[in-house]
This record gives structure tokens, sequence and C-alpha cells, in this order.
């Protein structure tokens, strides 16, 4: 089996590692799936001590190689920079496929109802009353809920930007009767806000994104600029 | 890659003396699905949640699974999937969110993370760039043997092709990228 140059292994081996998830990215993930999948599924001593097992880990001779072709000569921070200079500053970044790249670079999505964040201690159903996962829904058919979420919203957002504000409405209440706390439900919140912006109807947008649990994020931003550009 | 016939079970107690737990799995492939997740374009914000969907899915799923032997692939076509709906949610916020407000869009975009300067500068941001160069389907088998550590008869299982093509395919992708990383490398030396 052929296989690669020196330098391309190291530089593989580098790039595996910058992929590797963290301990605390095990922690958390770790914590939250407990959270859904309850302890029997997920014991504690099993779930975040496994990196030894792994098929990911990287040789040490890579390591060298790697820290090598990275440091010692100087040469990856010149294609680095090569990579930073290539583009136009605003242009999407080139290491991620286009697709991942196409949206904002700021998170336009809040953390869906697991909370991430959370505390791995925590139990995260602490962190936001989440009807939806106290239910715990079934997990085959959780990704079937998460297409019909996308369809309604799609149709809101078309709706919103063809100038329908009150046909969005609609759609946007339709999702929140099906999914009160849905992976977009903090989406919906705030489109719902820019809706009844369009509409005159100030006050019950102002309650709209006072129930929005990240306040600051760009979705939130845009809803409040929608509102002032309204009044 | 699961069937029609997976799509009974929901509760995923259905223990089968063949297969590995659940909390086995999950500690033997967490790396290999947090890595593939990343490495398919999830944004570092969301990769929890995307991480967090593939193992519910596998946790309701393993029992259905009919070649405990190709637990990597399979697990790898769910990843591939959950990415591809996680995009599909992923583009609808976008596109609710830029139904309006141009400008506040243009302070957004104006702002990459450190997270993404960061890498911008690493060994991943310049493999991607290097990555770039080749064609889609010597990438893809590039990144599934040397990136995710799967087998050549895996990625052939995978990406449907025979086993026989998937090697050459392999050795041309290999070499393309060892040409690609010459050139760069030469051409840092020039400056």
């Amino acid at each position: 089996m052929s296989n690669l140059s020196p330098d391309g292994r190291a530089l593989v081996a580098s790039a595996r590692r910058a992929l590797r998830p963290t301990g605390d990215d095990r922690e958390r993930v770790s914590a939250a799936l407990r959270a859904r999948l309850g302890a029997a599924a997920l014991p504690v001593l099993l779930a975040p001590k496994a990196a030894s097992a792994l098929p990911m880990s990287a040789k040490p001779s890579s390591f060298i190689l790697a820290s090598k072709l990275l440091i010692g000569a100087g040469v990856a921070g010149g294609i680095a920079y090569l990579a930073l200079e290539a583009g136009d500053p605003g242009a999407p970044l080139r290491h991620l496929p286009r697709e991942a790249l196409s949206a904002p670079l700021a998170p336009l999505a809040a953390p869906p109802p697991t909370a991430p964040s959370a505390p791995p201690s925590a139990v995260v159903t602490e962190t936001e009353p989440q009807p939806e996962k106290a239910a715990a829904p079934r997990p085959a058919t959780r990704r079937d809920r998460l297409a019909q979420e996308v369809a309604i919203l799609s149709r809101a957002a078309r709706q919103l930007s063809g100038g329908n504000a009150a046909a969005a409405l609609k759609a946007l209440d339709e999702h929140r009767r099906q999914f009160p706390a849905g992976v977009l439900a903090e989406e919906r919140r705030a489109a719902r806000a820019q809706a009844l912006c369009a509409l005159g109807r100030f006050s019950e947008a102002e309650s709209e994104l006072s129930r929005l649990s990240q306040p600051r994020s760009p979705s939130a931003a845009r809803a409040r600029s929608v509102c002032r550009n309204a009044r | 890659m699961y069937s029609a016939a997976s799509e009974r079970g929901p509760g995923g107690e259905n223990h089968r003396d063949d297969l590995p737990s659940f909390a086995a799995v999950y500690a033997e492939y967490f790396d290999f699905v947090w890595s593939s997740v990343r490495r398919l374009g999830v944004l570092p914000e969301s990769c929890d949640d995307v991480v967090q969907e593939i193992f519910i899915v596998i946790h309701s799923r393993l029992h259905t699974l009919e070649q405990p032997d190709a637990l990597r692939s399979w697990i790898y076509g769910i990843v591939r999937r959950t990415v591809s709906t996680h995009r599909r949610a992923k583009r609808t916020r976008d596109a609710l969110g830029a139904s309006f407000a141009a400008e506040t869009e243009s302070q957004i975009r104006a702002q990459p993370t450190p997270l993404e300067l960061t890498e911008q500068t690493d060994a991943l941001g310049i493999l991607m760039t290097l990555l770039d160069e080749l064609d889609a389907p010597k990438r893809e088998i590039f990144e599934l043997v040397e990136l995710e550590d799967l087998t050549v008869p895996e990625a052939a299982q995978i990406l449907d092709v025979p086993l026989n093509t998937a090697y050459s395919r392999l050795r041309a992708a290999r070499q393309a990228f060892d040409t690609a990383l010459a050139r760069r490398l030469a051409r840092e030396k020039v400056k």
C-alpha cells in the first residue's frame, strides 16, 4: 500500500489532533446524553474514560514530524499566512466545506434544548423547562420531527422575505403548537418577533423577544433591528 | 447505512449478544463521531448537538445492526445523514435570519470567531486547503481513510465502489495530496 510522504503524514496527524474532542467536549456530551437516555444507557464510569481505546490517537513519531513541519521550519506558518491572504477578508474560510461556510460566521442557532454548556454535573433539564425533552421524544422519530420543523420554518422564512408577515405568523404559530420546545424554537421566537413588528404589534413582539434564551444572539439582534426600523 | 428494517424499534433496549452495549460503542466511537462531524463542516458551536443526535440514533438502532463487523461504517452512515439534516436546519435558520436587516447581517459577518481564526492558521486549515485541490471522489476517500481511520474496505462500502477502485483511487488521492503539499512547500522556500 503506498503511503503518504513524511510531510504529508505529519500534516495529517496534526490535523487529526485538531479535529479530536477535548475532555471537556466529552464530558459535556456525556452529561447531556445521560440526561436524555438515562444513566443506565451510559454509566458514568464508561463514558468519559475511553481515550485510550480510541482509534484516532496519533503515533508519537507523527507528532514529532508534525511539530517539525509546523514549528521547526516555519513553513506551515507561511502556508497559513498564504491561506489567510489568498482570499479577500470577507470571503469564507477555505478549509471547511463550502456549505458550512456560506452562513454568517456567528452562531445563528441558539443552543437547542439540551443546553450543552451546562456543567457536567448538572441535570440538563434544570437550565430551561423543556416539555419535549422531559417527555423523552422517541429517538427514531426525532429526525423526522426536525425535518417537519424545518419545513414549517422554511415556509415562514419565505413568507417573511416575501413581505407576507401575517402568513408567516400563522406558520410560526403552527410551529409553536406542534413543537413548543422544538430544536428551532429559538429561531421561531425571533422570527415571530420580526413578523409581529412588521404587523405593528410591538408589545407582543417585545414579549416574544423577552423570552429568548439567548437575547444577545445574532437572530435576536436581527429581530430587534427589524423592530427598531418598523417603529 | 441502516436499512428500512431498522425503523422498527425506538427503544434500543433489545439487547443482542453479538453486539457491544451502547455504552461500549459510545466509549469507543465518541472521538470518531466528533471528529467526523467537525470534518464534515459542522461549526464548533453546533458540534455538541449534532454528536448527541447521532448517539441518540445509534442508541435507538444499535440492535438492528445486521453486520456487527460493519459497525464503524454503519455509524459513519448515521453521521453523514445526521450532519445533512443539521445542514438543512441551519439553512432554514439562515433563511429566517437573512430575511431582514442587511446591516446587522454584515456586522455579524465581520466577526470571525477566535476559533475560526485559530483554525485558519493551524494544520487543519492547511490540510483542508490542500484537499481543496483534490477532486471530490479522491478527497472523500482520502478523508475517510487518512482522517477518519476507516479501512479501505470500509470506505469502499460507504462510497459504494468496488474495492479495487477504492484502492486505486486512494493511491491517486495520496499522490495528488503529496504533490499539492510539495508544491506548497516549494513555493514557501522560494519566498
